[in-house]
């Protein structure tokens, strides 16, 4: 949610890590500057934590104490979360993470760190900058350049078409079938669950290609945050794939940390560290139970391909050959997108409970076929129209991208092309139902 | 003083590449294999050959291998 005085918030975070970046750099003792470290992250952290996890925490103890028999009043308060709070304070810890690693210098120009934390294309959700990437962009001068005008459009466009005409129109029917599951065929439960695979990916996918694009037209380039990650052949290559920016801001602040402090336990070591980088992933994504469970199937169904193989972890971490990509990636890509969508049925629920009895429901309704139940009025026969249509678009001219090596503004540089999407997007988009972004909750 | 030949053969073995040849200067984006998980791996086989154990933070500030060379002399002595 938005509200002026959460710019108060936002300073707040934007001066803890810039007076936290300051200090660091002004001691080489070690010990000093890991308490300092550690004094600037818990600052930074426990906005975060008050604003988004206080109730999930008290709500969590009071069950827990009501399950032992201890009957205690549930006072929860009325916390507003506010919007963009966990990429903001994730680009000041990376601020306070690099100038420890000493991988960057503090930024003496406040006012271009301010801008840094809070960019208008990425504030509401990301892509996660890294300031080593981001603020010298910012400190350079530049000029407007017509060339760059045609790749941001085409990154815009691209991101509009997936959010229009794909996510809005499968939200419909997405929200249809998840709020009356116990209504729904098993066939019916499946197709809304592959569906809302597909929704999130258009969804969030496309708010990174026009955050992209926006930036483009200022000459500050992002970082790409999706790349095809339905293509992906194994879980590993998925999460090199999706949300990017958040998957190696886990792999530098939370993977690579833990890894090598339990190094001297060989294999074992990995697995620890693997399952916490879920873990927090889950916990980041969202206050609730679910999105926890979220983030420990992904760490189950990451983990079996390094403990039931004798080669060494490395070797099973795949360097796709994208041009060579042929039937076999295609069963391993498949078998990839139903275990993502196995964990987003939790993901997109309330509750870890609303998840098993989901799945529960698609065990039991097999006898019961219709058409009907998904397409049951007009405006549904149009939504999901629009959808279907939209998904193959967009993944026949994703996967010649792939298998081409190309991004999206690589291909489209003539002015017809925008023409095309543009007609198509007023064509199919899904105007009237025109819902929020999903990673704006985050 | 690290020898350079035995860094080498650790690097090759770490990475099952006999064609690579590190130096000084070398670095993580020079070699497609570099990347997070056998950097950690890199990490143990150095300290199991030299008999040392490096901290997290001399770990993190590596940028090429004469960091990691200057840490090797520092903690032998």
């Amino acid at each position: 949610m938005w509200d002026w005085r959460f710019t108060f918030l936002l300073l707040t975070s934007t001066l803890i890590s810039y007076i936290g970046g300051y200090y660091l750099n002004n001691t080489n003792n070690d010990n000093y500057r890991k308490a300092i470290m550690r004094l600037f992250i818990f600052l930074s952290l426990s906005i975060l934590l008050y604003f988004k996890y206080f109730n999930f925490f008290i709500e969590s103890a009071i069950s827990l104490l009501n399950s032992f028999g201890l009957e205690t009043n549930q006072h929860t308060l009325e916390i507003i979360l506010p919007v963009g709070i966990s990429f903001y304070t994730f680009h000041g810890i990376s601020y306070i993470m690099d100038i420890y690693y000493r991988r960057i210098n503090p930024h003496n120009d406040i006012v271009a760190y301010s801008l840094f934390v809070a960019y208008f294309p990425l504030l509401v959700a990301g892509p996660i900058e890294r300031a080593s990437h981001l603020l010298p962009q910012l400190d350079i001068k530049r000029n407007f350049n017509l060339e760059v005008i045609k790749p941001a459009l085409s990154l815009m466009f691209w991101g509009f078409f997936k959010k229009l005409v794909i996510a809005d129109s499968a939200g419909m029917i997405v929200d249809d079938v998840f709020s009356n599951y116990q209504n729904f065929s098993s066939y019916s439960l499946i197709f809304g669950s592959i569906l809302f695979t597909f929704q999130i990916y258009a969804d969030f996918s496309g708010y990174s290609d026009i955050a992209r694009g926006v930036s483009k037209l200022f000459g500050i380039e992002l970082l790409l945050n999706f790349n095809f990650p339905y293509f992906a052949k194994n879980m590993q290559d998925f999460w090199s794939r999706w949300h990017i920016s958040l998957s190696s801001f886990l792999n530098d602040y939370v993977f690579i940390p833990i890894a090598l402090k339990f190094r001297d336990f060989g294999k074992r070591g990995i697995y620890i560290a693997v399952f916490f980088t879920f873990l927090i992933s889950g916990i980041w994504h969202g206050a609730g139970w679910a999105f926890i469970f979220w983030g420990i199937l992904h760490a189950i169904f990451y983990l079996p391909q390094f403990i039931f193989s004798n080669k060494k972890l490395k070797s099973l971490v795949v360097k796709t050959n994208t041009s060579t990509y042929g039937f076999n990636d295609f069963v391993n890509s498949t078998e990839v997108f139903l275990l993502v969508t196995l964990a987003l049925i939790f993901f997109r629920l309330p509750g870890i409970s609303d998840g098993f009895n989901f799945i529960l429901e698609i065990t039991k309704n097999w006898d019961r076929f219709s058409l009907n139940e998904i397409a049951r009025t007009t405006t549904h026969i149009i939504v999901l129209t629009k959808s279907i249509l939209g998904i193959l678009i967009v993944f026949i001219l994703e996967f010649i991208l792939f298998k081409n090596n190309l991004q999206i503004e690589n291909l489209l540089t003539k002015i017809w092309h925008y023409l095309c999407i543009a007609f198509l997007i007023f064509l199919l988009g899904s105007f009237e139902n025109a819902t929020q972004f999903i990673y704006f909750q985050f | 003083m690290v020898n350079y030949d035995d860094l080498n053969a650790i690097f090759r073995d770490v990475f099952e590449n006999e064609h690579i040849t590190i130096d000084a200067a070398s670095k993580a984006s020079d070699f497609e294999e570099w990347d997070s998980l056998n950097h950690i791996y890199l990490v143990v086989a150095i300290e199991k050959f030299y008999k040392i154990k490096f901290t997290t933070q001399q770990i993190q500030v590596w940028t090429c291998v004469e960091d990691i060379v200057n840490d090797i002399i520092k903690l032998k002595g």
